[in-house]
């Protein structure tokens, strides 16, 4: 558990007991707008999902103080509630797409995605001419909005606080995907499987063959009953699907493209968000991030220096 | 419908399991980590008192010490112990 302050710490004594006073009293922003210690150096502008981690560590430091050991965080279990709230009650109902950019990669890139699908009713509206325009064009300005408000906080805002708040710019390779990466013979292959793998999750655990069995002939026996009663309006929901279902397999196949590999395609599904090279635990490193965020430097790790009277530089 | 969906889910739970804690696999790395942090819980968890009442907060920031060095986290966050000065013993 590597601290960022560890070459400062483990120079001299002196700047040990430097270090230890700036931590003690760590204020609540930089401890957030700080990707050093928060994603190994990762900068992905998701600094809204360090929060929850620092609400889900004290959580469970709480716990522990309390004799309760829970490993499952606070958050996964309120994201969960509130998820299967949103598909009871209806994603168009509640369903705000902005908040997600600041959570992740992946909330960016539905943002676009559901801007373009958006894009393409209000061209079809456009050129049907017909009285929904005006209400597409407002969702696509307040996407449009607020993806340029995505991008200024990720390359201006978000690097100014950290620069401002603890004293170095962001490293943006995390987010860099050499084009090379996106050409592999061998991705569509792969995306196509994790594609297979997550329907089938996502119903039961059926086998893909058989839901898409399934799915093609009810579709081609609704097309058939009503083929009369077809109009465009259906043809534009087919489009919307379409597009959606590529915008995911698109998605799955830039997950993919980083690593080039996918070891357990089914685990893959389950816990898209966690990076495969890092075997420890990653709640536990959270925690751990927490706690050197916390504690006074006195206490930092050992493998920086055993002793606290040595100059272990 | 979705009983249906949910009941195949469940049916699937136990091998979806074993291929995310066997030792090779995806998780299998954070499960064997999570065992190690429960037996530790089991026979040594840590305890506020003899935390508060220690002369030193150096401690050795390993997996071995790990519980200890989170409850020892939250007794300086939440004030319930002082840090020592670096130039004190």
């Amino acid at each position: 558990m590597q601290s960022h302050f560890g070459a400062a710490a483990s120079s001299t004594a002196k700047q040990w007991s430097l270090s230890s006073t700036i931590l003690q009293n760590r204020p609540f922003f930089a401890q957030i707008f700080d990707p050093q210690i928060n994603d190994w150096g990762a900068y992905q502008a998701r600094e809204l999902s360090y929060v929850f981690d620092l609400i889900d560590a004290r959580v469970f430091a709480a716990l522990l103080d309390h004799h309760v050991l829970v490993f499952v965080p606070l958050s996964g279990v309120l994201g969960l509630s509130a998820l299967s709230a949103v598909y009871f009650w209806g994603a168009r109902r509640v369903l705000a797409l902005n908040g997600v950019a600041l959570c992740d990669r992946q909330g960016f890139y539905y943002l676009i995605s559901a801007t373009f699908v958006v894009l393409i009713l209000w061209l079809i509206a456009k050129v049907r001419g017909q009285s929904a325009e005006r209400c597409y064009f407002r969702v696509i300005f307040v996407n449009a909005a607020a993806i340029g408000a995505t991008i200024f906080y990720n390359r201006i805002f978000a690097p100014w606080l950290i620069y401002a708040l603890n004293g170095y710019w962001p490293n943006f390779s995390y987010q860099q995907l050499p084009w090379s990466k996106l050409l592999d013979p061998a991705l569509p292959a792969k995306t196509w499987h994790l594609f297979q793998q997550q329907v089938s999750f996502f119903f039961g655990n059926a086998p893909f063959l058989v839901l898409a069995s399934i799915i093609v002939v009810a579709a081609i026996g609704i097309a058939w009953k009503w083929r009369r009663a077809i109009n465009r309006n259906h043809l534009t929901l087919l489009a919307v699907s379409v597009v959606s279902i590529i915008a995911i397999i698109g998605l799955l196949a830039t997950m993919i493209a980083p690593s080039g590999r996918l070891f357990y395609p089914r685990s893959f599904v389950l816990v898209l968000h966690v990076d495969g090279a890092r075997c420890d635990s990653l709640w536990s490193q959270r925690v751990a991030q927490f706690s050197q965020s916390a504690r006074p430097l006195a206490s930092q790790p050992a493998h920086l220096c055993h002793d606290r009277n040595s100059d272990c530089g | 419908m979705i009983a249906i969906l949910i009941a195949g889910n469940l049916q699937a739970y136990v091998h979806q399991r074993e291929i995310m804690i066997h030792p090779d696999g995806w998780f299998g790395g954070q499960y064997a980590h999570s065992q190690a942090l429960l037996a530790q819980f089991a026979a040594d968890p840590p305890q506020r008192e003899n935390l508060q009442s220690r002369s030193s907060d150096l401690f050795l920031d390993d997996q071995a010490h790990f519980l200890e060095n989170v409850e020892l986290s939250y007794l300086h966050l939440t004030g319930a112990t002082q840090s020592h000065s670096p130039s004190q013993p």
